[in-house]
């Protein structure tokens, strides 16, 4: 598996191959851990059916997959369905349950790595205010317009702030020699906040009820955007971080003990902890371009995927992907049907299913983190 | 009915001596006009009309109850008047022939979004500091730039001119003796408690305001020229069955999760007399932000495109142009038949989503959209 050759790779770059796991219950855990992704995995599959499924128009699940085998692979006869009832599918649909897989994937992922690298269970994915940056860009459009660099979309606004806000971040920390994480973390809080200021600012001077709708709807996080031509570049950027994370997991477990036992083990501290923010950042900027900033999974989904698989990152990250993957499409079917016709915002949804279920777990557990 | 002079509350002595005292304080640099005292001290409900300290206009006192349920009763025709939300009640004063009673408005119209005999005169009109903002709510002007003007009715469209945190609340400004009117046309909560059919808000309106300041004749001359439109209209549409789902899409208020109007909205009421049918009318609300496969299953024979529109005719043209734009490049509705056979219309906001006076024009207009072969444009 994808696990197996990035663990090669690791092992040719020098990084962690000391860094071993405990060996006493090493192989039941690894078990455990493979078994719980092959569930979720499972999970992940019944999710995305049932998210395009289900929806205002009825369509059966032999109807919905035939459409979907149809123009995947030229199966099945289109005559037994309409041409709307196409459209509801492959438009609307099944766009939208993929972008959920992205976003919940790379939210969980990059919630986990940077929880790792910062050593603190609180740290989720718009610490290093990514999410800010990314908000001022797509406010800044909505509001005024204007398209810097050229960029003539919300989310290509939105990535260029996310950019500006990390390279704020990196100005503020990363330029010290000695980058601790705690240095991080306020670096992180202190633009974040700058930049939140600045986004509510722009609200207020947007003169249009119009145009205060879309960027509060913005601010709130929404898959609804959803459409194929969206899909490509999240697409690329959420698998190839993530192969590239995974292939990190050794260096992560040690970082995650400290980075003196890191430093021992002969892995570079800085220079990890650097490149794997850049790569955290990319992650995120990609996708709170296309959502807007859906809070919680990217904090509670890592720790609910922990208290399942372990604190070992060769299990977590590959459970996480497809279980912040799974959530994100389920909390979005919530989302959609709950209270139709209206559309609650998911992140409003993801708080209220998460939350119970970390409790859930905790309670269930005892050795929490 | 709900605007008859509430005579049965008892008067208490005491509330109106503590009433006048306040009154005098906030009106004393206007003692020098004795009319405007009159207005000043005119205190409802717990001062009655015979609370009235100077002698009545021919025809007044007459009591007038607001969307809130707030009897006010006046004893001359307002002269300072001050429009807080620039909206529909501005333009009602209009239609009205009373812009010269107003003194001062908390907002302007968008230009070009008034008819155009009153544009410039509503873009001329002082401004008082107020601000809307994020989420629809907004700042209120303060309330010593309000009181200092020395208002004497203050009317808005929205509740939230007179509820929002630092407002003049409508119980300040009657201690004030100023008095105050809530229309029931706009946005009104009490009036909404079932679907919107016809226009009688609009009509409410129009009469309350032709009572306060006593230009009646002008008030039934409205009222009836919208009547007799309306009714032409629905002559015509007369033994009409087949009545088309039409699709209200306030495009400026985004394309991607659409704005759902529903049976609370004017559109709705706009819609039905145009012999259509809202295809949100089961939705028991003013809005929604919805997905859009709620407007394919509903399946619309007609999209109607609404737009704020800018006063200029080459600028609103485009905007509708780039709507059509939208959906005739939006992929997941292109096997509609209303985009295919693109049966589109359009709507500017001010005519037919927010009730007034030109209501009745947009029922016309729809109406010509939707049954071309019977009711023609402008007929």
């Amino acid at each position: 598996m994808m696990r197996t050759s990035t663990d090669q790779n690791l092992g040719r770059s020098g990084l962690s191959e000391r860094n071993e796991a405990p060996p006493a219950t090493r192989s039941g855990r690894r078990a455990r851990g493979s078994f719980v992704t092959a569930i979720l995995a499972a999970a992940l599959i019944a999710a995305v059916t049932l998210s395009v499924s289900v929806g205002p128009v009825g369509i059966g699940p032999a109807k919905v997959w035939g459409i979907i085998l149809h123009h995947l692979f030229g199966l099945g006869d289109p005559s037994s369905w309409t041409p709307v009832q196409d459209n509801i599918v492959w438009d609307l649909r099944l766009p939208r349950a993929l972008l959920g897989v992205l976003v919940g994937a790379g939210l969980t992922v990059v919630g986990i790595v940077v929880q790792a690298l910062v050593r603190n269970p609180l740290a989720d994915p718009y610490l290093l205010g990514i999410s800010e940056g990314a908000a001022v860009g797509a406010v800044a459009f909505i509001v005024w317009g204007f398209g810097a660099f050229g960029v003539a979309s919300t989310a290509g606004a939105a990535f260029i702030g996310a950019l500006g806000s990390f390279i704020l971040v990196y100005l503020l920390a990363f330029r010290s020699r000695n980058l601790t994480p705690l240095r991080l973390i306020l670096a992180g809080v202190a633009v974040g906040y700058a930049l939140q200021a600045i986004a509510h600012f722009m609200v207020l001077q947007a003169d249009n009820p119009g145009q205060t709708n879309a960027a509060l709807f913005w601010l709130l996080g929404s898959l609804a955007k959803a459409r194929w031509s969206y899909l490509g570049v999240p697409a690329a950027v959420v698998g190839l971080a993530s192969v590239l994370l995974m292939g990190q997991a050794r260096a992560l477990n040690a970082l995650a003990v400290g980075d003196e036992t890191a430093a021992s083990l002969g892995i570079g501290v800085e220079r990890l902890r650097r490149s794997m923010l850049a790569l955290a950042s990319l992650v995120i900027g990609v996708v709170v371009a296309l959502s807007g900033s859906i809070g919680f999974v990217g904090l509670v989904v890592p720790h609910l995927v922990r208290l399942l698989v372990g604190a070992d990152h060769r299990r977590l990250l590959p459970a996480g992907l497809v279980g912040g993957a799974t959530f994100l499409v389920v909390v979005d079917v919530v989302a959609r049907m709950a209270l139709r016709p209206q559309e609650v915002p998911i992140g409003i949804v993801t708080a209220v299913l998460g939350a119970p279920m970390l409790m859930w777990l905790m309670s269930r557990r005892s050795e929490v983190g | 009915m709900t605007d008859e002079p509430d005579e049965g509350k008892e008067i208490h002595h005491e509330g109106i001596l503590t009433v006048r005292r306040k009154t005098i304080l906030v009106c004393m640099p206007g003692l020098i006009a004795a009319l405007l005292l009159a207005a000043c001290a005119t205190r409802t409900p717990a001062a009655g009309p015979t609370a009235a300290p100077s002698p009545s206009a021919a025809g007044y006192p007459v009591t007038v109850a607001d969307c809130n349920g707030i009897n006010s009763t006046y004893h001359s025709a307002p002269k300072r008047v001050v429009t807080l939300a620039g909206s529909s009640e501005l333009e009602l004063m209009y239609w009205l022939g009373l812009g010269d009673r107003i003194i001062a408005t908390g907002f302007r119209p968008e230009p070009g979004t008034f008819p155009p005999q009153f544009d410039a005169a509503a873009q001329g009109l002082p401004k008082l500091s107020g601000k809307y903002e994020a989420g629809g709510s907004y700042k209120p002007p303060p309330k010593e730039e309000l009181l200092s003007l020395e208002p004497d009715f203050v009317i808005s469209g929205f509740s939230s001119s007179f509820d929002a945190e630092g407002a003049v609340a409508q119980k300040e400004l009657a201690e004030g003796g100023t008095n105050s009117y809530l229309m029931f046309s706009t946005e009104c909560d009490s009036a909404r408690n079932k679907p919107l059919e016809d226009l009688s808000l609009v009509y409410r309106d129009i009469d309350n305001l032709g009572k306060i300041f006593r230009v009646q004749e002008r008030a039934a001359e409205l009222i009836s020229q919208m009547q007799t439109k309306v009714s032409s209209v629905q002559q015509r549409l007369q033994g009409v069955t087949d009545r088309p789902k039409v699709f209200a899409f306030e495009f400026d208020e985004g394309a991607e999760t659409p704005l759902a109007t529903g049976n609370r909205q004017t559109i709705n009421a706009v819609i039905e007399l145009a012999g259509g049918r809202n295809v949100f009318s089961d939705l028991d609300k003013g809005y929604e932000n919805v997905n859009w496969e709620e407007i394919i299953k509903r399946d619309p024979d007609v999209i109607l495109i609404i737009t704020y529109g800018t006063g200029n005719d080459a600028e609103n043209a485009a905007g509708i142009e780039k709507a059509k734009a939208f959906l005739s490049g939006f992929a997941p509705i292109q096997n509609l038949r209303v985009v295919q056979e693109q049966r589109y219309g359009d709507l500017l906001y001010g005519l037919g989503s927010v009730g007034g006076v030109r209501n009745a024009d947009a029922v016309e207009t729809l109406a010509s959209i939707l049954h071309p072969d019977l009711v023609k444009p402008g007929s």
